[in-house]
């Protein structure tokens, strides 16, 4: 099929009375469907893991900043594992009511609450210029019904705030680059100072920018017969005016840090080695899992880690949603309740080869198809505003570098849920343009997509309310996550403590109201330089100054204790333990006994 | 030829997008307080009491919403008294909200908050009807969509003046208080922050049009009229009564002021006014059957009254463009400039009626002052497009002391939030408390009584101004009682002979009073700085 993802003809740019009163309804949606998770309350959030212990790095650095200590965290030297754009919405619900425990948390629920509906129009003027009025509806519908985007958008991180830039970025490129035969100068500016905005507000965005960039230089090479160097000058605006908004932030984190891009997509990489098979199905690898030698990661590792992003991507895909019924919708995707990762799972185990060798050939087969998309969708076309955009290639190209780029620079499996919203989002627009092509010449085939269309929004919204009244619902009277495991063992901690630690520090740090210094270097450099040397273990002993640590058992071991030497394990002392919530356990640090007792 | 351009037939023009910006930022401003609940920490030791205005208002809706939400009921009990009652409230407004948050099973609270939004869009959509008879219909839509901002938007700077009465002696501080406080809905915005008013206005609107431009004739459409104004006195019984009232008394005072009224007019004007009041006279009749409810109907007569002398507070800048305007509107020939007048001096009646609580009507007011205002308006926005810097300014200036008072309003909203809207902290402790156990009745400090039936099915003995009967009383034993040892019998045998099974009272300072009660109590338990006592059943 060609890979046509133009704009449906014929579609007035006028919107009518009755579109924009259902665009508003819709905005009205998606921010109910947000309120609901922030009105049933922050702690009810962190049960549920809908706000999860990153966001409370973010709260924390937010604080920091606002009472002037700077881009730190737990008091070490100053760090820049944030996305910029995202914490600086965040410091008026600091300043707002300054060292408040709950105010920030939801000042950024409610954030991201507008934030949704905000993305409301902007979902749909970009589906609209792509693939017709239905389309557009349809889309908004099923954003404002779906249960992964609404916790997506109230888990107080950048999440929401990137996507709704991620839209505006791809909006822009088609009505002011690819709509145009020859775009002015001005049309690069606005292009590239979003697209700077856009990387402010998650770096990934980049590779958006980089997809956008590179299906507008072959449109321009490929249309520009003699004249390449005017016809490339827009795009070299546009790369000048996205490094001009963006190296304002780069110069402040490299004079703050001495790094240009945040640390932590480094410190991922390594917490997703040293955790292994952990949180992750087998299917390539060993059926038993456990962990591996962070410095030589099997190859059935990454396999497996590609395979979960690819069967995420499927799980989350709003086109697919009957095949994921049975799954239902939860924070943490259900892989092994999804019927085509069940079937997959069963072939890899049965015949690896025969699977290794589908999943390679879905592989080559996606990549010709966006090679020969891009090539399709770059070919000159007649001078006018209105023509058809063909964006399915760029997009493409956008997924598959996505999708390399986590498997190799930030395997963090656990959270491709959260890390695969866009594309998966961005994809489905990539099917939706040809299909509305398809179907718009017959009324027949009108009225059973647009069927076809209720249903599936039918489904987001059963997906919806069974998390909401499921999972949400018994999170009201679960224990809350690591805020149940510090309040558990928080009285056990010593008056004299002089320091404690935590592998993952953003829930202790904030409800401790002292720094808990984190251990497994997402915002603390010397934690990921000690992570990445394999001596976290000596670095939480004699070089954090604390005599603390208080985590979840699993990941202190994973992360530390499995790879130590015998003599510093032993100087792990496990003086409490909190069973409810995944083993937390509050260890004290025993100093060196002798030369032979320490790193 | 009519003179007057506003006297030509209405245009059939769509309500411009951009008009909706008025009850979107109107919605959001109003809903501002209770969204700072969500979002702020409250004060130590304390917790936000949900409600977005007015406590003690509020939470009798919630208490009503949450019955209908729990039971299904739409016909309601007084939960503010023990005494026996056969369920005769009706508010078919909360009950319907109510309902909404049971099907949803969303907090009635946010319910009632978030109604406000929908219903402001209606209302600007009825408003857009409404004034369509009273504005130019040759300009394209301009004086008609100016005079729905003037209604949406304008206000007084009363919200400036205020902190002056700490330099007044305590009665005239008091005074100033209550007679510019935002709550009595002088404008349309101070009134939007009640969603009941809200869907009074809505009614108002589309109850008046009709009555103030003779429209209804036939049988069907004053039985209709008729019906219309009872379905208001059940939507928001004090809009109906004043639009009950603008009815009568807007062409009464017409024809007093020499506008022909027409003897066929007064007859079918005379004939809804019965019909309606009629059937709103039986179904009281029938609800006064039921002695509580007939106590509780009995301080709708009262001597709250506002005062014509806060105008020029209330309204400020607005009663500028008032008076301009009605010079303009009394050199014209437009047929209701006399319906309009009449509406003015019906509703300046009642508001400051000494016999039936003349508050609850300053609301009805604004309406017909914005209308009365938008010629002038239209004027003052003129000169800021066509004349020189020094009267632009001025124009410029006036607009802003007239569009002032929502950012004033929603301001103050917000900064008295932890002064008005804090109860204990232990309060949404005690609701959880009170709902795992089986219906009943409450002693507890009235202000905790009007807590416990917006969140449990829990009956108290006093919690409400006017739903509980001689709340005065009930209030001043309840604290006299608990507070000393000396009442301790008065207290157990007030349990003995009331319908009393549990008692929540502050540990400390009613120490007495739990002394006294610990006896009769088969289980104890201490909920913070409170005592929850399950009181052992009565001897029959």
């Amino acid at each position: 099929m060609a890979p046509h993802t133009g704009a449906a003809p014929g579609t007035s740019t006028r919107r009518s009375g009755a579109e924009v009163a259902a665009i508003v309804g819709l905005a009205c949606t998606a921010f109910a469907a947000r309120a609901m998770f922030a009105l049933a309350g922050p702690t009810t959030a962190i049960a549920a893991d809908v706000v999860q212990d990153d966001a409370f790095y973010y709260l924390g650095i937010a604080r920091s900043v606002v009472a002037g200590a700077g881009l730190r965290f737990d008091g070490n030297p100053p760090t820049n594992a944030f996305h910029p754009l995202w914490l600086g919405l965040l410091l008026p619900g600091e300043w707002l009511q300054p060292g408040a425990v709950w105010t920030p948390l939801r000042v950024a629920m409610w954030q991201g609450a507008l934030i949704g509906a905000l993305t409301v129009p902007l979902l749909h003027a970009l589906t609209r210029r792509l693939a017709g009025r239905g389309a557009a509806l349809f889309a908004a519908a099923t954003f404002a019904a779906s249960p992964h985007l609404a916790t997506l958008g109230v888990n107080a991180l950048e999440t929401g705030l990137a996507f709704a830039l991620g839209l505006a970025l791809t909006h822009t490129y088609v009505v002011r680059m690819a709509a145009r035969a020859r775009p002015s100068l001005a049309d690069g500016v606005r292009f590239g100072a979003l697209g700077g905005v856009a990387v402010l507000a998650r770096i990934d965005l980049a590779l958006l920018l980089g997809a956008l960039g590179a299906h507008a230089a072959l449109r321009s090479l490929r249309g520009a017969r003699a004249d390449v160097p005017r016809a490339l000058a827009p795009l070299a605006v546009a790369a000048c005016a996205s490094l001009a908004v963006w190296l304002p932030w780069a110069a402040v984190s490299w004079l703050a840090t001495g790094e240009l891009v945040p640390t932590s997509a480094a410190s991922s990489r390594e917490i997703a080695l040293h955790l292994g098979w952990s949180n992750l199905t087998p299917v390539f690898g060993p059926a038993t899992g456990g962990l591996f030698d962070p410095a030589l990661p099997p190859a059935t590792w990454f396999a497996d880690v590609g395979v979960r992003a690819l069967f995420v991507w499927l799980l989350e895909q709003p086109l697919l949603a009957p095949l994921r019924f049975e799954a239902g919708f939860s924070i943490w995707p259900q892989l092994t309740r999804f019927a085509p990762f069940r079937v997959f799972a069963w072939l890899a185990r049965a015949h690896p080869a025969l699977a290794a060798g589908v999943a390679a050939a879905l592989v080559l087969a996606a990549l010709a198809w966006v090679a020969r998309a891009l090539w399709q969708s770059a070919a000159p076309g007649p001078a006018s505003p209105r023509r058809p955009v063909r964006l399915g290639g760029a997009l493409g190209l956008f997924v598959v570098l996505t999708f390399a780029g986590y498997l190799w620079l930030s395997p963090s499996h656990w959270y491709f849920t959260r890390y695969l919203a866009l594309p998966i989002w961005l994809s489905m627009l990539g099917v939706l343009a040809p299909l509305s092509a398809r179907v718009a010449a017959a009324a027949p085939a009108r009225r059973a997509a647009a069927a076809a269309g209720v249903i599936l929004v039918g489904l987001q919204l059963v997906l919806l309310a069974r998390y909401a009244g499921g999972d949400f619902a018994a999170a009201r009277t679960r224990p809350p996550g690591f805020l149940a495991s510090w309040r558990a063992l928080a009285p056990r901690l010593p008056t004299d403590a002089r320091g404690v630690g935590a592998f993952q520090a953003g829930i202790h740090g904030w409800f401790s109201g002292r720094d808990i210094v984190d251990l497994d270097g997402k915002v603390n450099r010397d934690a990921a330089a000690a992570l990445r040397a394999g001596r976290s273990c000596s670095y939480a002993l004699d070089e954090a100054g604390i005599d603390y640590v208080i985590d979840q058992a699993w990941m202190v071991d994973a992360l530390c204790l499995s790879r130590a030497p015998q003599a510093l394990r032993q100087r792990f002392v496990p003086i409490a333990r909190e069973r409810r919530r995944g083993g937390a356990t509050l260890y004290r640090l025993r100093p060196a006994a002798g030369p032979g007792d320490g790193a | 030829m009519n003179a007057d351009p506003r006297a030509r037939a209405p245009a059939r023009s769509r309500l411009p997008v951009w008009l909706w910006a008025v009850p979107a930022a109107m919605a959001a401003a109003r809903t501002l307080p209770w969204l700072a609940m969500q979002v702020l920490d409250p004060p130590a030791r304390s917790a936000w009491d949900g409600v977005g205005y007015i406590p003690k208002d509020f939470l009798q809706y919630l208490a009503f919403m949450r019955q209908t939400a729990e039971t299904g009921a739409w016909l309601l009990i007084d939960p503010f008294t023990l005494e026996p009652q056969s369920g005769r409230f009706l508010a078919p407004g909360l009950s319907a909200l109510g309902a909404l948050a049971g099907a949803l099973g969303a907090p009635p609270a946010a319910v009632l908050e978030l109604a406000r939004t929908p219903l402001l869009f209606a209302f600007f959509a009825v408003l857009w009807w409404f004034v369509a008879p009273f504005v130019r219909a040759d300009d394209g839509g301009r004086e008609r969509a100016l005079a729905c901002v003037l209604v949406g938007l304008s206000g007084g700077l009363e919200v400036l003046v205020r902190p002056f009465g700490e330099l007044l002696p305590e009665e005239p501080a008091r005074m100033l208080a209550q007679g510019t406080w935002q709550m009595n809905g002088w404008t349309t915005f101070a009134a939007a922050y009640n969603p009941l008013w809200i869907a009074g206005g809505i009614g108002v609107m589309v109850w008046l049009r009709p009555v103030l431009g003779d429209r209804a004739r036939g049988p069907l459409a004053l039985t209709a009229l008729a019906a219309g104004g009872f379905a208001l006195y059940l939507v928001h019984p004090y809009s109906a009564v004043g639009a009950l009232a603008i009815g009568a008394g807007a062409p009464l005072l017409a024809a007093a002021a020499g506008a022909p009224l027409g003897r066929a007019r007064a007859l079918r004007l005379a004939g809804v006014l019965c019909g309606a009041g009629a059937a709103i006279a039986a179904l009281a009749q029938w609800q006064r059957q039921d002695p509580v409810f007939a106590a509780a109907a009995a301080e709708a007569l009262g001597g709250q009254q506002l005062s014509p002398f806060w105008y020029p507070l209330v309204y400020g800048a607005l009663g500028v463009l008032v008076l301009r305007g009605a010079r303009r509107w009394a050199r014209g020939a437009h047929p209701l400039r006399f319906a309009l007048l009449g509406w003015v001096g019906t509703v300046v009646l009642l508001h400051t009626s000494p016999l039936f609580n003349g508050y609850h009507f300053a609301s009805l007011l604004h309406l017909p002052l914005c209308i009365l205002a938008t010629p002038a308006l239209v004027a003052a926005v003129d000169r800021i497009r066509t004349t020189g810097t020094a009267v632009r300014g001025s124009a410029i200036a006036l607009l802003a002391l007239v569009f002032a008072a929502p950012i004033l309003q929603s301001a103050e909203s917000l900064a008295t939030l932890p002064r008005t809207h804090t109860i204990p902290e232990e309060y949404p402790q005690i609701a959880r408390a009170l709902s795992a156990l089986p219906a009943g009745g409450v002693l507890c400090s009235p202000r905790l009584g009007n807590w416990i039936p917006a969140h449990t099915a829990q009956r108290v003995y006093v919690g409400h101004h006017f739903l509980t009967p001689d709340y005065e009383e009930r209030a001043r034993a309840v604290r006299e009682w608990t507070r000393s040892p000396r009442g301790a019998p008065a207290l157990r045998r007030l349990v003995r002979e009331q319908p009393i099974d549990y008692a929540v009272l502050p540990t400390r300072a009613a120490a007495p009073a739990v002394a006294a009660l610990a006896p009769l109590a088969h289980a104890q338990r201490a909920i913070g700085r409170f005592t929850l006592l399950e009181l052992a059943p009565r001897e029959p």
